[in-house]
């Protein structure tokens, strides 16, 4: 069962609320995406703290500085600043609740959180990355290896030549404004907001000597699944960094619905609690 | 979420944030409007109701009763601290539990209210549908979820049922975050209906921060709030 306690995480002068399971000596840090809160969509961090601990995991969760209940600006918020966020919410885990293995568990951006904290936490273990986007810098290359833009406009056209869909948009329920900007794929909002989510550091240099394994999900039905996968994947293989890939087929982004969040989480409790008590 | 002010509070507030995906997306202004509170002078709870947020529980777990004992019990925590005038203010679909609990506040100021609980679902899960059916195919969704969270059958009768019908006691105030400061028809027939000298109505032009992707600073929307609440 979760038995979770609030505590407030220092870095310099801001405070990050969080939530603490205190379990045994390994621990799950779980991050959520770049606007999101502790608890994540539909939940899905809470859930997956509730699940982790059943396992006897020590859990957290907190609220990235600018974000949820944590202090700071929220609209000056940067990976680097999330990664920094990360390694002091590890070092606390470590210092004051004797974690000796901390794993990371990250959503979207928080998944680029958890590959950029990797190579600053002395004590850790595995990643497990949900809906992992390409960095900034390799976003163009993701693109060119994943889902070509024109199949997208297909699947699109062909079911915008449905009777229908015609009749939606007549009665005004259709969400054109998503699929549009899912089209557009800019979801990484403007320059400002690309600078912010670009690291000063060479991520992935930096993880040369990263010796855990880096576990990655996806949804097939993610825009940008496809190519974060294959640049994932490859950059996996090229670093011989072990892990698997699971796909949730139809799953979105967020995997919004009860089925596919429960798919995500299982998966998670068996790379990070099952199998990792077999080998043990 | 308590937050105090620095001095003897002069008021306290509960604010009861949205239901679902929305509570999520409002999350970071809701903290951002209790902060400004709290600066101004107020005590100001933000609870996280069981099986939302960060709570324990889940929504297929509790009963709509679940949610009236935690009101009264944030109330109830509130008032303990500090017996000074109180304010409820509840943004969208926090409104419905709210009134259901027969709270009884100096002044009420509904964010935004959703006014009912059977079209608001209706809507949650029909436009998850719709969306699916342009960008992808419809997935497997259970008939009691809601936006990923699976909620009992006798819990999701009971929410449809809830509805804002009559005016809740009080000094009542409405505020609407629109692209304009037309009043929206739905509260224009809801004001005629209460009567129009029994709610004072403002409108201000905002973002709706229940369907914001990214957090902003939210200062004017505090500082209106504050206005709305406290003087």
């Amino acid at each position: 069962m979760l038995t979770e306690t609030p505590h407030i995480i220092t870095i310099g002068e801001e405070r990050l609320v969080a939530d603490l399971h205190a379990g045994g000596p390994e621990g799950v840090i779980l991050l959520a995406g770049w606007g999101g809160t502790r608890y994540g969509p539909q939940r899905i961090l809470w859930q997956a703290a509730s699940a982790l601990a059943k396992q006897g995991l020590t859990t957290l969760r907190f609220d990235f500085r600018g974000r949820g209940d944590s202090t700071g600006d929220a609209t000056t918020l940067s990976l680097d600043g999330m990664i920094a966020d990360t390694v002091a919410a590890a070092t606390w885990l470590h210092n004051e609740h004797g974690v000796t293995k901390v794993n990371l568990v990250g959503l979207c951006s928080g998944g680029n959180v958890a590959l950029g904290a990797a190579s600053q936490i002395p004590w850790m273990g595995d990643l497990v990355c949900w809906s992992l986007l390409p960095l900034m810098e390799h976003k163009a290359q993701a693109t060119r290896q994943g889902t070509p833009r024109a199949q997208l406009l297909q699947g699109y056209l062909r079911k915008a030549l449905r009777p229908e869909t015609w009749l939606k948009l007549l009665r005004g329920e259709a969400n054109v404004k998503g699929a549009m900007q899912t089209l557009a794929k800019d979801k990484e909002g403007d320059a400002d907001e690309k600078r912010r989510k670009t690291s000063a550091r060479d991520i992935l240099a930096d993880l040369a000597d990263f010796n855990g394994n880096l576990h990655l999900v996806f949804g097939s039905a993610d825009p940008e699944a496809a190519g974060s996968q294959a640049f994932f994947e490859a950059w996996r293989q090229r670093q011989g960094i072990p892990g698997y890939t699971r796909i949730i087929p139809g799953a979105p982004h967020n995997y919004y619905t009860a089925k596919w969040t429960a798919e995500v989480i299982a998966q998670t409790v068996e790379w990070l609690a099952i199998n990792n008590s077999q080998d043990g | 979420m308590l937050y105090l002010p620095a001095g003897s509070p002069r008021s306290r507030v509960l604010m009861v944030p949205p239901l679902f995906e929305e509570k999520r997306c409002a999350h970071r202004a809701l903290t951002t409007c209790a902060r400004a509170l709290a600066a101004a002078g107020a005590a100001v709870l933000v609870p996280d109701l069981a099986g939302t947020g960060n709570s324990g529980g889940t929504l297929a777990e509790i009963r709509l009763e679940t949610w009236l004992e935690d009101l009264h019990a944030a109330e109830a925590f509130l008032r303990e601290r500090t017996d000074v005038p109180s304010c409820l203010i509840t943004l969208r679909a926090g409104v419905l539990p709210a009134v259901q609990a027969g709270l009884a506040p100096e002044r009420f100021l509904l964010w935004q209210p959703v006014l009912s609980g059977k079209s608001y679902l209706r809507q949650l899960r029909t436009r998850r549908m719709i969306q699916d059916s342009i960008t992808g195919e419809a997935p497997p969704v259970g008939p009691f979820e809601v936006e990923g969270q699976e909620l009992s059958p006798v819990f999701y009768a009971e929410l449809e049922a809830l509805s804002l019908t009559n005016a809740p006691a009080g000094d009542l105030r409405l505020l609407q975050c629109s692209f304009n400061t037309n009043l929206l028809t739905e509260y224009t027939r809801l004001v005629a209906r209460w009567g129009e000298e029994k709610v004072k109505t403002r409108c201000i032009v905002a973002e709706p921060c229940w369907n914001a992707h990214t957090p902003g600073r939210y200062a004017d929307l505090a500082a209106a709030l504050v206005e709305e609440a406290l003087c």
